[in-house]
């Protein structure tokens, strides 16, 4: 633990200088709702944070807790069938994007925000060659064409550190490892040089070692540019290298926003978070038995009145179940819904 | 305890809602597969009880009544509610009859087919080896062949009949079960009751019959439930090209052929078995898709 | 690449060797092949003629010898109704089923693909429904009888095409739908369901986030890979239209090709004539197999690569 704090640290000091006070994207009342068979599902509720350049925002929850989905909607790709934004804004740069019409909103994506996805095997083409794929936005966004074109998609692929750029351009996804895959995935995403990157879990379905590359590499790559990060992760651990401030989610809500350093040092403001932090195993210490939060999470569709999270928490009182909290603001931004910060509604 | 916001909050939703949700009621209807059932066991019953049920034996000719139209035109009469055809033989009478043929034809398909492709199948599957290779060999060359033609070769050989045909829609299909089957038993062999009555010492063909075949029912009922739509196409196509059931048989292909040179001033001989046909065969395949959708949704390449 | 080639033509020629060698024992099985290849009003001198190029006197062995050579100098025997080689007149009408073949192949695509894409990018409106029956009862329904139907309607009707025999474009249209009708279904809803498999999958959702347009990500990445599975299915079907297909449709259109004269020599009795046909439409069906099968690898990279 000490070591990652360090490690903060030291970014922090770095970044210190580098922090401007305008956020390059403020979310804010973020509302997404799910039409399913059962009924309307508040996939997304509420969800602001701000995010500026030069820094990574992890945003941390069990699964099922509305991270993607957030990430999804920031960029608009949730289809219609499937769900709608009720309300809010995202304002990259000051501009809303709820609020573009659809052509629009296409200029933004892929060339001002830039995703990875989580899964390498199957979020490539698999008909289609690597270099053609890491093209694309390049064609459309910045209209490049010819050699101008190839020569920009070989220096991305060589950024991304995949030997042999010049022949990777011509072959197919299936001819390279999970690791290298994830590798075109952010070549792709980066080429275009966006101001803001979502990497959705892009190592969870990397081995350990390639884990640890891969991170290394954004982490670079940030440090060349004023790249802001969006990290979902559901890792601590990565949370701790990675990230400079963390959004929790719970149940569609945002629970708790805090710099890694306050989280780690001062105690978490949520129960929630303090309780993820206690599953998390310290290789320094003996446990008899580990931690885990106690309940399930709740079904989106049936959730509890007041705060979602009252059914597995130890320090609900009964007045957590009737109202949901309010936010609490402190320095620097820091945030937490809890009763618990408001004395319990007295 | 409120649950979920209402939905008068939330405009957009609501109307979107509710459209939708009509579609999804609409499509979620079992109304369609039971249509489907009923029109199978109508026409099974009506096969079976065509000598009963049929105003006229289909092969009585009966010059002075010849080219009768439907009973709702013009010259039609209600003594032959579907009309006749050249020969003064009812139409109804005619289309009854044949849906006896022509499921009969389906089913000895299916039992002739199934048999043969099953036991090959089964043999590919579970010895596998030289057995596999050779038998699936066998099944592709056999999937080769064009169908129709051999038909058309063995009727002009040995001349349209019953059993000619039967033989070559089982020739079509075979190879298909024995494809299916081959790799169904190829997984089943792999689980554990299999497994663990082999090392009780039970003989290959025990455990065939008690283990493999019932596991192996569901799919194939799928195929033959899909098959059946298509093997009565088949038939009738033969018998319309003059190498399938051979007339004066009310076979429904035979009285399209039979009404072809006349489908300008006698549409009703074409059309009636024609419109048999089609629903029969509609109603198989819905029918088929329903059966196919509850036992193994995994088959809908099928 | 090259072996699969190898091993895909040598089951070819192994499955039209069974189709050589079916005829050649149901002719010798029929109980008297000097009758079926002579014809029933030859004189003793064609018979006699017939025996001796046949070899119907010498064992069987040596007489499926004698077969199989002659078959493959292209001596397909001699149509008991012109006089000619067999075969001449096979060669004559095959233009004739190319037409309408080529023509079924090409309406059928040019339908059943869009209407599968766009059932399911539209998925669950009335649109997606229309198409989804069409798709069903168009499979259901006798594509022979479809065909008098197109006919009636057409032909006779509204008059708009002709009902029959062999000349400009307006010709081909019905026979050539006739022919293609049943597989339009079929592959319209295979297309579907691939489709709409291909559309829920991560890298479509990917070029989204890419800001590709609506079409590009339908048509160059959803498209091309739920053609994959599709284009077996399509050449299975395609090659049944080769054969019962146009057989049915010719007869029905009067369309002078391949197919009808099949129908046309079995119902003159005319067996090498039909013996030519039939190997000949063999042939064709085999290499049109041979030739979708390599189409299949060229288009999924994996076994291409």
């Amino acid at each position: 633990m000490d070591r990652s704090i360090s490690y903060c640290l030291d970014s922090e000091s770095q970044k210190a200088s580098r922090v401007t006070s305008e956020p390059v994207l403020r979310v804010e009342g973020l509302r997404m709702y799910l039409r399913t068979q059962q009924g309307v599902v508040k996939a997304v509720d509420d969800v602001s944070f701000d995010l500026y350049p030069g820094e990574t925002l992890g945003l941390v929850g069990e699964s099922g807790c509305g991270k993607s989905m957030t990430c999804l909607s920031i960029l608009r790709l949730i289809p219609d069938r499937v769900g709608e934004i009720v309300d809010g804004q995202v304002l990259f740069q000051g501009t809303d994007l709820l609020r573009l019409s659809e052509s629009e909103m296409r200029r933004y994506r892929g060339r001002h925000i830039g995703i990875i996805l989580q899964d390498p095997m199957t979020s490539l083409n698999p008909v289609l060659k690597v270099g053609e794929q890491v093209a694309e936005p390049l064609r459309l966004h910045q209209r490049l064409r010819g050699s101008a074109l190839w020569s920009q998609v070989v220096a991305a692929l060589r950024r991304m550190r995949i030997p042999g750029p010049e022949t990777a351009r011509n072959s197919y996804p299936h001819q390279y490892s999970g690791g290298m895959r994830q590798r075109v995935g952010g070549a792709i995403a980066l080429a275009p040089t966006p101001e803001v990157l979502i990497a959705d879990e892009p190592t969870t379905a990397l081995d350990a070692t390639i884990q640890a590359q891969y991170l290394a590499l954004l982490k670079d790559l940030q440090q060349q540019s004023q790249l802001a990060i969006i990290f979902v992760t559901h890792d601590f651990g990565i949370v701790a290298t990675m990230c400079d401030r963390v959004a929790v989610m719970y149940a569609g809500k945002l629970v708790e926003i805090a710099g890694v350093r306050e989280l780690f040092f001062n105690e978490p403001w949520h129960p929630y978070t303090e309780a993820l932090l206690r599953s998390v195993p310290r290789l320094d210490e003996d446990v008899g038995r580990l931690f885990a939060i106690e309940g399930q999470p709740p079904t989106l569709h049936d959730l509890p009145a007041g705060c979602s999270f009252a059914p597995r928490c130890p320090y609900a009182r009964e007045w957590c179940a009737h109202k949901a909290p309010p936010v609490k603001v402190g320095a620097g931004g820091r945030s937490a819904r809890c009763w618990k910060l408001f004395g319990y509604g007295q | 305890m409120p649950t979920v916001e209402s939905l008068d909050k939330l405009p957009s939703m609501s109307k979107v809602d509710a459209t939708r949700s009509i579609w999804l009621r609409l499509s979620r209807l079992p109304a369609i597969p039971l249509l489907a059932f009923g029109i199978v066991l109508g026409l099974a019953l009506l096969a079976i009880t065509a000598p009963v049920l049929a105003p006229y034996p289909p092969t009585q000719h009966n010059l002075a009544e010849r080219l009768r139209p439907p009973a709702w035109v013009a010259r039609g009469s209600p003594e032959h509610l579907l009309g006749t055809d050249l020969y003064g033989r009812d139409v109804l009478s005619r289309v009854l009859h044949g849906a006896r043929v022509s499921l009969s034809v389906a089913v000895a398909t299916i039992i002739v087919a199934g048999l043969i492709g099953g036991i090959i199948g089964l043999v590919a599957g579970y010895f596998g080896g030289i057995y596999d290779a050779v038998l699936m060999r066998l099944v592709d060359a056999f999937l080769a062949v064009p169908a129709v033609l051999i038909a058309i070769v063995i009727a002009s050989t040995f001349g349209p009949s019953f059993e000619n045909v039967v033989f070559v829609i089982s020739l079509f299909y075979w190879p298909r079960y024995a494809r299916q089957i081959r790799g169904e038993t190829l997984s089943i062999k792999e689980r554990d009751f299999v497994q663990l009555a082999r090392v009780a010492g039970c003989s290959p063909l025990q455990i065939l019959v008690t283990h493999i075949l019932p596991n192996l029912a569901p799919s194939l009922t799928v195929l033959a439930s899909l098959q059946v739509g298509s093997a009565i196409v088949l038939e009738a196509t033969l018998s319309f090209l003059g190498v399938g059931i051979p007339p004066p048989q009310p076979a429904w292909g035979v009285m399209i052929e039979d009404g072809r040179g006349m489908v300008v001033s006698a549409w009703w001989i074409s059309f009636f078995p024609g419109l048999a046909i089609a629903v029969t065969v509609l109603a198989f395949n819905l029918m088929g898709d329903w059966v196919r959708d509850r036992l193994d949704p995994k088959l809908q390449g099928l | 690449m090259w072996l699969f080639l190898f091993d895909r033509a040598v089951q070819g020629l192994f499955a039209l060797w069974l189709v050589a060698s079916s005829v050649f024992l149901l002719v010798r099985l029929s109980g008297d092949p000097v009758a079926l290849l002579a014809g029933e009003y030859a004189t003793p001198e064609l018979e006699a003629a017939i025996r001796a190029r046949f070899g119907l006197d010498q064992p069987l062995g040596l007489q499926y010898l004698i077969y199989m050579q002659r078959l493959s100098q292209g001596d397909f025997g001699t149509s008991i109704i012109s006089g000619e080689p067999a075969l001449r007149e096979v060669l004559r009408r095959w233009p004739a089923t190319l037409e309408v073949a080529t023509m079924g192949v090409v309406i059928t695509l040019a339908f059943a693909l869009p209407i599968g894409v766009y059932a399911a990018v539209h998925r669950g409106t009335v649109v997606d429904y229309l198409a989804r029956s069409f798709a069903v009862v168009g499979q259901s329904v006798p594509a022979f009888w479809l065909g008098l139907i197109f006919m009636l309607v057409f032909a006779v009707e509204l008059r708009l095409l002709p009902a029959g025999g062999r000349g400009g474009v307006q010709h081909i249209i019905l026979p050539a739908l006739t022919t293609g009708w049943f597989a339009m279904a079929g592959i319209a809803r295979l297309t579907r369901s691939s489709m709409l498999e291909v559309l829920g999958s991560e890298y479509v959702k990917l070029a989204r986030a890419k800001g590709l347009s609506k079409r590009t990500v339908i048509w160059k990445h959803a498209f091309r890979n739920a053609l994959i599975p599709v284009v077996t299915f399509t050449a299975l079907v395609i090659v049944s239209l080769f054969l019962a297909g146009s057989i049915v449709a010719e007869t029905i259109f009067s369309y002078p090709g391949v197919g009808s004269l099949v129908i046309q020599s079995v119902r003159l009795r005319d067996f090498p004539q039909t013996q030519a046909a039939v190997l000949f439409l063999s042939f064709l069906y085999v290499l049109v197999n041979l030739l979708v099968d390599v189409l299949y690898r060229y288009l999924d990279p994996k076994i291409r690569v």
